[in-house]
């Protein structure tokens, strides 16, 4: 093998090893990638919220926890929303419970926080109160955005009355992006 | 021998430092791009099961075509919005030129008597196309009253529903309200020794379908067609289904050489398959004479000149 056929076969394997080396980098930033994107969603997953449900009353219909909004159908976000709604109430933060709610509506049954404040205390006392979903209805609106309409049977842990004899609420959302809604709700004694 | 080699990589990279630093260019961009791609935010699209354009009445999955779509949406968000708002002119250049000559009579007025009835306060609505014809793409709209505003307090989940069609190019579109489809004009006539019956238009509604209808006496005697006491006096065939008349209270009886005009209607959806064939005149009766009371109809039968059907084919 003469001088120049031994450069060049010099040459060949270095351009080889050059070829392999830049494969399997691109290979390991590939993986890095898609190990980073799978580790951010399951952060996702652990920082959301549990859901806590309302007790459904058909046996078939599952118990709803540690979803990601994202990944919940459209019964389900909006059984959480309205979850959210009362947990605010829960934790006296009212002005944040206040804000959830949509404008027209507030300018027509709670024109200020204080207002709502005395109404949530009476009829969502949360340390009593339990809600069974009945139905939901979706007014769909491509441009609007869609609403939906829960109907939900508010009574009392205490309570001796039927599921036909408890109050019926109801529940209008307007949905604009995944937890990003305005909601009102029928007032009672109204 | 290992100097030997060092000098060789040393002469290697230094004869191909162009090359070299070119792979390095591409092997950057490539990391880069996949790096932008990987991070790249996703268009959030809410989950859900509403498919506004997927046409609820075909059999095989069709939508309205995607260029379609936002105009369609734009075209019946600015009608609702303008009936909303009372901008009568704005709310009536959006309808088709059919849609105001035989619904509205080409009178805005009356077009603003509609809007006050269907929009007497602000309405919301939702729409989901239906089907879809040779002409239109029609859309189910519901209006309800403003439930977000109201909660519904001390109110009940109801609305009003209405069938919109749309027709048109992507640039310019136009509604028909009012359930409306159209008009065809029609010249079917049936005519023997007693009776001339000319059908000389049909007006069609999602639900129902109106023909005008021209009958002349052309006897010395009292005829009767239709007084609500014969079972299916008028009806419309389709193929072998006969429809009794949607006005069924309607009093055809004509004295001897009198003509009158007439609208019946009756049930028929726009999108079924079959087109109405004729409508049967099925007691057409000739008296001597016609009180018009029960008791006394067995007796005016009974002497009747004659008594027979006829069709008028469409």
């Amino acid at each position: 093998m003469n001088k120049k056929q031994k450069d060049r076969i010099i040459n060949l394997i270095l351009l080889c090893i050059s070829f392999i080396l830049i494969i399997l980098y691109l290979i390991l930033v590939l993986k890095i990638s898609d190990k980073d994107n799978r580790n951010s969603k399951t952060e996702k997953q652990e920082t959301n919220e549990t859901v806590k449900t309302v007790e459904s009353n058909t046996e078939d219909e599952e118990i709803v926890v540690d979803k990601d909004v994202e990944s919940m159908n459209e019964k389900e976000r909006m059984i959480y929303y309205i979850n959210e709604f009362i947990d605010k109430i829960e934790e006296k933060n009212y002005e944040n419970a206040y804000k959830l709610l949509y404008s027209e509506f507030k300018d027509n049954y709670f024109e200020t926080e204080e207002k709502f404040k005395n109404y949530a205390e009476t009829y969502f006392n949360t340390d009593t109160l339990v809600m069974n979903f009945q139905n939901i209805e979706r007014l769909g609106n491509p441009v609007k955005g869609n609403i939906y309409v829960v109907w939900m049977k508010k009574g009392n842990l205490f309570d001796v009355k039927s599921e036909e004899e408890k109050e019926d609420t109801k529940f209008v959302i307007l949905e604009k992006d995944y937890d990003d809604f305005e909601l009102s709700f029928s007032v009672e004694n109204r | 021998m290992f100097l030997e080699y060092r000098i060789r990589i040393r002469n290697w990279i230094r004869d191909n430092r162009k090359k070299i630093i070119i792979v390095l260019v591409i092997w950057t961009v490539i990391i880069v791009i996949n790096y932008l791609l990987s991070h790249r935010k996703k268009e959030e699209v809410l989950n859900t099961t509403y498919k506004p354009h997927d046409i609820v009445m075909s059999n095989d999955g069709e939508k309205v075509p995607e260029k379609l779509q936002e105009p369609i949406e734009k075209l019946i968000d600015d009608f609702v919005e303008y009936c909303n708002n009372k901008d009568y002119s704005n709310a009536y250049s959006l309808l088709s030129d059919d849609c105001k000559e035989n619904v509205f009579n080409n009178e805005e007025e009356k077009f603003k008597l509609y809007v006050d009835e269907v929009f007497p306060e602000e309405k919301i609505y939702s729409i989901q196309s239906y089907s879809k014809t040779d002409d239109f793409y029609i859309y189910n709209v519901k209006f309800l009253n403003n439930i977000l505003a109201s909660g519904l307090t001390n109110e009940d989940f109801k609305y009003y529903e209405e069938k919109y069609a749309i027709s048109g190019d992507k640039n310019n579109l136009k509604l028909t309200v009012g359930n409306y489809m159209g008009k065809e004009e029609l010249r079917s006539v049936s005519e023997d020794d007693y009776v001339k019956i000319r059908v000389t238009e049909k007006r069609m509604f999602y639900s129902k379908e109106l023909y005008k209808v021209k009958i002349t006496n052309k006897t010395d005697n009292i005829m009767v067609i239709a007084d609500g006491t014969e079972a299916e006096e008028i009806v419309l065939t389709i193929g072998n289904d006969n429809r009794g008349m949607y006005n069924s209270g309607l009093y055809i009886v004509l004295q001897p050489g009198e003509t009158q005009e007439y609208e019946l209607y009756f049930n028929k959806f726009y999108d079924e398959k079959n087109d109405a064939d004729g409508i049967g005149f099925s007691k057409i009766r000739i008296l001597e004479s016609y009180s018009g009371k029960l008791e006394l109809k067995q007796q005016e039968i009974d002497n009747a000149i004659k008594l027979y059907s006829l069709k008028v084919s469409l």
